[in-house]
């Protein structure tokens, strides 16, 4: 019996052991050929092919640095785990690559204790300077780390925590720093979801791997418009271009912006990766000729214009401008309608002075419905150019409209990437603001969507002939048709337009104002200058569903009803499904006995 | 496979009509539901998906596996029945598999019963939700709950008393989800980073981690099925001594 006994177990021993040997190694495989399926809408967990393509460009070690407190605020509980878990992702996406990336996860308090400590001990006395207190200036060895960290890229943020009915305000960090070779340290300041972190990081990888920026060529068509006077109309010493705060504090920081004239002097760089035209006016055949040769070598092309330009004060005034470029984009199928767009529902605010108590005055925004804005539907928010653009605002809009006809003939294809809402017209151009531009038209013919910004894709064809004149640089200057240069033939390579309806868009006094259109206008530019792969990356759009606002009742309800009603119901069926049995065996219980009875 | 079936359908029969099924099952959806809306910050977080109830799906399972399991072998030895069971011209195999899969029934009875909580997620959601998480939440709950389950036949197997097996089953689900944790295995990086690793690979949380935000790795996948393998290799070898 005993040996029996002994002799089943070495034999299940054996069997449990080559099973366990045969588990192990099933797992060992799984893990090292490791396959995910990503199961949210758009795949916010996986890093893209394209990722692994950029990441293989670099050479040496890359450093990912994750300062995240280990108390975050209630609606970012998810978040230190998730960044991790996808920074590990990111990793092994960078080693399948051959790169080199390092992953750290750093916890601000301690950096900030420890700094704190070795002060103490060292006998230092803080700076107790009650003016640099009241500056907000650092007055304790903590705030001291904590101003050098916030200039490394690494701020204390403040969220909100639920407490006792109430809220708590709960400092935090939550930042991420990427270290390549000796290089300017690449930092994302504030970081509080998962949305676009791949872009974000791959973006900034790509500019910290390549040593020079990517150079983007700008041309303005108004120059001579300068802004003279401040916000509130004192006279400036030095006046400035209307476009220089975008030029020089936005696009200089990530571009290497080449300011041009397209005179025979000041062409579009070879090197250029995107060429923008803002504020086309009155151009001469030659700058329209040197534009349309730029976009048919493939460059891409970022148009702000409109036939109004315009005053966000109190004074608004417009000033009329030419359409330049109507003759080229008519023959890509689409036309620019020459009339200011007004929009009474859907647009931007101004700031107007009213009248207050005792004589004062005090700013107030009030709606303009110059300033038609793009939001809701008559969004793409899945276009790379769109993605993450809430709203768009386009002050002075002019809108475009497509004729599909010619588009096709000319091989271009035309997407909608912004339109106006439904309650948008187009009154007759005036100098000054006008009761047709402030009251909704009776004929609803007259009011519609209107399209605001378009994107052009294809081979452009050309609208000056081949072998024809080139057009002199001179438009006065009579040059002999015979022996001047001719139309060099050029094969068109595809490519890309950005059609945006106004002119005022990047303007110093619309951005300020409408701080919304700066991440548009950023990610725009980035999406047509830089890799394709990046813009690819870019348009990963998570649509983040959130709970909508809901009453304690509604609440109560459901928290009830799931955790009462549920198990409730369950007893309830138990019950009834017992009584039915109950019922039937008694029933068939009775059968059983009559027919025994009469038997 | 007929075999299997029919002691499946004797189990379920057992389960569902005697209140342990339901008990279970309503006792879960109650405490589940408790903690998702009233102890965690679901109406604080404002996120319209199930990451918080999944999360907590290893810990209910480590000891609401055990609770299923703990009669369906103990009761038998208890009873003296397995006797009869083991006579009966049924490989061992059959008879364990059959059993744990009408436990696994019930487990699926109670997925289906917390099918509310989606509901309610859709109706409280602003914006269209993302249902692919929810479903890999779903899948890994299946899955998690297969080996707990058949963790739980072994150690029914081991004791024909039920208090005892439940006792020593919620034990050993504890060290898979406590003792086997990430945090566990973070604590012992600084002593040894293969042990840590080790660790972190034999235990639940780090192979659910992933599947609660949506990505169903094959690795997780081939771990759950593994485990569940192993423990009912290992009720066939207990109930095949049992007969010996």
């Amino acid at each position: 019996m005993n040996h029996r006994k002994s002799k089943f177990a070495t034999r299940w021993i054996s069997s449990l052991g080559l099973l366990v040997l045969l588990l192990v190694i099933c797992n060992m495989i799984a893990i090292q050929f490791d396959h995910r399926i990503d199961l949210t809408r758009i795949g916010i967990h996986t890093v893209s092919p394209e990722t692994g393509r950029i990441l293989s460009e670099l050479g040496e070690e890359l450093t990912i640095e994750y300062w995240v407190s280990e108390k975050m605020p209630s609606g970012l509980q998810n978040l230190r785990r998730d960044t991790v878990d996808y920074l590990e992702e990111f990793q092994r996406s960078a080693t399948a690559a051959g790169a080199a990336l390092k992953v750290q996860v750093i916890n601000p308090s301690r950096i900030i204790e420890e700094y704190v400590r070795k002060k103490e001990e060292s006998g230092d006395i803080p700076a107790q300077d009650p003016a640099q207190a009241l500056m907000g200036g650092s007055t304790s060895f903590a705030d001291e780390i904590k101003q050098q960290l916030a200039q490394q890229g690494i701020p204390e943020l403040q969220g909100r925590s639920f407490k006792d009915d109430g809220f708590e305000i709960v400092p935090f960090y939550s930042a991420l720093v990427l270290k390549y070779l000796d290089r300017d340290v690449e930092a994302i300041p504030v970081h509080t979801n998962l949305e676009g972190l791949e872009y974000e990081l791959v973006s900034r990888i790509a500019k910290l791997a390549s040593s020079t920026k990517p150079v983007i060529a700008f041309f303005h068509g108004r120059p001579e418009d300068l802004i003279t006077t401040d916000s509130s109309g004192s006279p400036l010493q030095q006046p400035v271009g209307h476009f220089d705060p975008f030029v020089n504090d936005i696009l200089k920081e990530r571009f290497d912006v080449r300011r041009i004239d397209l005179t025979k002097s000041s062409l579009v760089p070879e090197e250029a990766s995107l060429l923008i035209i803002a504020e086309p006016n009155a151009l001469t055949d030659r700058q329209r000729f040197e534009i349309e040769r730029s976009i048919i070598s493939g460059r891409p092309a970022m148009v702000m214009s409109s036939t109004t330009s315009g005053t966000l004060d109190q004074r608004l005034q417009f000033t009329p401008l030419a359409p330049a470029l109507s003759r080229s984009l008519r023959m890509w199928g689409v036309e620019t309608v020459e009339n200011v767009l007004v929009a009474s529902k859907e647009c931007g605010s101004i700031e107007v002075l009213r009248a207050g108590p005792f004589g004062s005055q005090f700013r107030q925004p009030v709606p303009f419905n110059l300033c038609p804005s793009a939001s809701g539907n008559g969004l793409d928010g899945t276009s790379p150019l769109t993605r993450g653009a809430g709203s768009i605002i386009f002050p002075f809009a002019t809108p475009y409209a497509i004729n599909q006809e010619m588009a096709a003939k000319a091989g271009v294809e035309i997407s909608v990437l912004a339109s106006s809402s439904d309650q948008s017209w187009l009154p007759r151009y005036s100098p000054g603001y006008t009761k047709e531009m402030d009251t909704v038209p009776n004929d609803p013919a007259l009011l519609g969507v209107r399209h605001l910004c378009l994107l052009l894709e294809g081979s452009f064809p050309s609208t000056f002939e081949e072998g024809s004149a080139v057009p002199p640089w001179d438009p006065t200057e009579e040059t002999d048709a015979a022996d001047g240069p001719k139309v060099a033939p050029m094969e068109s390579q595809p490519g890309r337009v950005l059609l945006l309806g106004s002119a005022d868009i990047a303007k110093y006094a619309s951005l300020s104002m409408y701080q919304q259109n700066v991440r548009f206008l950023v990610g725009a530019i980035e999406a047509l200058a830089l890799d394709p792969d990046l813009a690819k990356i870019r348009a990963k759009v998570q649509v983040s569903s959130a709970l909508r606002k809901t009453e304690r009742n509604e609440r109560n309800l459901v928290t009830y009803g799931n955790m009462v009603g549920i198990p409730l119901i369950l007893m309830l069926i138990y019950l009834v499904y017992s009584a039915s049995r109950a019922a039937s065996s008694a029933s068939h219980e009775n059968r059983v006995n009559s027919e025994r009875v009469s038997s | 496979m007929k075999n299997i079936l029919t002691v499946a359908r004797r189990e379920c029969g057992a389960y569902f009509g005697t209140p342990i099924a339901w008990i279970f099952i309503a006792l879960q959806i109650a405490i589940l539901s408790f903690f998702f809306f009233l102890y965690s910050p679901f109406f604080i977080i404002e996120s319209a998906d199930m990451r918080v109830w999944f999360g907590l799906t290893p810990f209910t399972m480590m000891v609401f596996a055990p609770a299923v399991t703990m009669r369906l072998w103990s009761e038998e030895l208890r009873t003296g029945s397995t006797e009869v069971l083991l006579s009966l011209p049924l490989p061992v195999k059959d008879l364990v598999i059959g059993k744990w899969l009408a436990s696994v029934i019930v487990l699926l009875a109670s997925v289906v019963c917390s099918l509310g909580i989606p509901a309610t997620i859709s109706w409280m959601s602003a914006s269209p939700v993302d249902w692919g998480p929810i479903m890999g939440g779903y899948i890994g709950t299946v899955l998690a709950g297969m080996m707990f389950l058949a963790l739980g036949c072994w150690v029914s197997a081991l004791s024909q008393n039920q208090v005892v097996s439940l006792l020593v089953g919620v034990t050993a689900g504890i060290v898979l989800v406590l003792a086997l944790s990430p945090d566990f295995a973070a604590f012992l990086t600084s002593t040894s980073e293969p042990l840590a690793r080790t660790v972190e690979a034999l235990g639940v949380q780090s192979h659910f981690r992933s599947i609660e935000r949506g990505v169903l790795a094959i690795s997780d996948v081939v771990y759950f099925l593994s485990g569940s393998c192993l423990f009912l290799a290992l009720t066939v070898f207990q109930v095949e001594l049992k007969k010996q």
